[in-house]
């Protein structure tokens, strides 16, 4: 059985489903020609678990409190870069031959989609009317148990949790990058 | 040699060992479509 493999404008489609009534000032950014599809409890558990651990090789000490990853010089925006890059080095690492020396080698890559369906998003999630609290998370293209079809999937890479967007926090969202 | 003897008294660790616990392998859906077979064009 081969891994599911999504195009750029098939993926593009699932997060204008998703987002009923985007803002046509938002910039969607798809940067690679095809997404693997990744499993969404192995995500939420395993990958985001040895994110953690890499956060601490690399110098990212974890604080007690809400905001555990965030620093005044390093926080929301900087921790969903980071989180979507950790996944894609996991997507590379899982699946490092080449073109050429996939198609010689004995041992197979995974899949050989371009990218990973994992991406950051920027909205706005303040809650009192005439506010303003700007916030970036991850969002990933995955298929939830139980599901036939692919959906969006939005996490906090702060605390690894899944977030329900409201309808409003959907629309608001001016910046995404997949 | 030197190496596992260490490994297994002081519970030495190898770069690869820390790569393995920080670097797991990926999951994916799997594509449940048959795979479409090649014919080729009858002449």
């Amino acid at each position: 059985m081969s891994v599911l493999s999504i195009t750029g404008q098939e993926l593009l489609d699932i997060v204008h489903k998703d987002v009923d009534d985007f803002s046509l000032d938002a910039g969607y950014y798809i940067t690679d020609s095809s997404y693997a599809v990744p499993e969404l409890t192995y995500m939420m558990s395993n990958v985001y678990n040895s994110f953690t651990k890499w956060l601490k090789f690399i110098g990212l000490d974890r604080k007690p409190g809400q905001k555990q990853f965030w620093h005044r010089k390093f926080d929301c925006e900087n921790l969903a870069s980071l989180y979507k890059s950790y996944c894609d080095l996991l997507h590379y690492k899982t699946n490092p031959l080449s073109f050429t020396e996939n198609s010689k080698a004995k041992k197979k890559n995974k899949s050989d989609s371009e990218g990973l369906a994992v991406g950051t998003i920027w909205y706005d999630n303040s809650k009192a009317p005439n506010s303003q609290n700007l916030h970036a998370i991850n969002a990933v293209i995955t298929q939830r148990p139980g599901a036939k079809n692919l959906s969006v999937v939005y996490i906090e890479p702060n605390n690894g949790s899944q977030l329900t967007l409201t309808k409003k926090e959907k629309e608001s969202i001016w910046y995404a990058k997949f | 040699m030197v190496r596992k003897i260490l490994k297994k008294l002081f519970k030495f660790k190898d770069i690869e060992d820390y790569h393995a616990e920080l670097y797991p392998e990926m999951k994916y859906i799997e594509d449940l479509q048959p795979k479409k077979k090649y014919k080729r064009a009858k002449k």
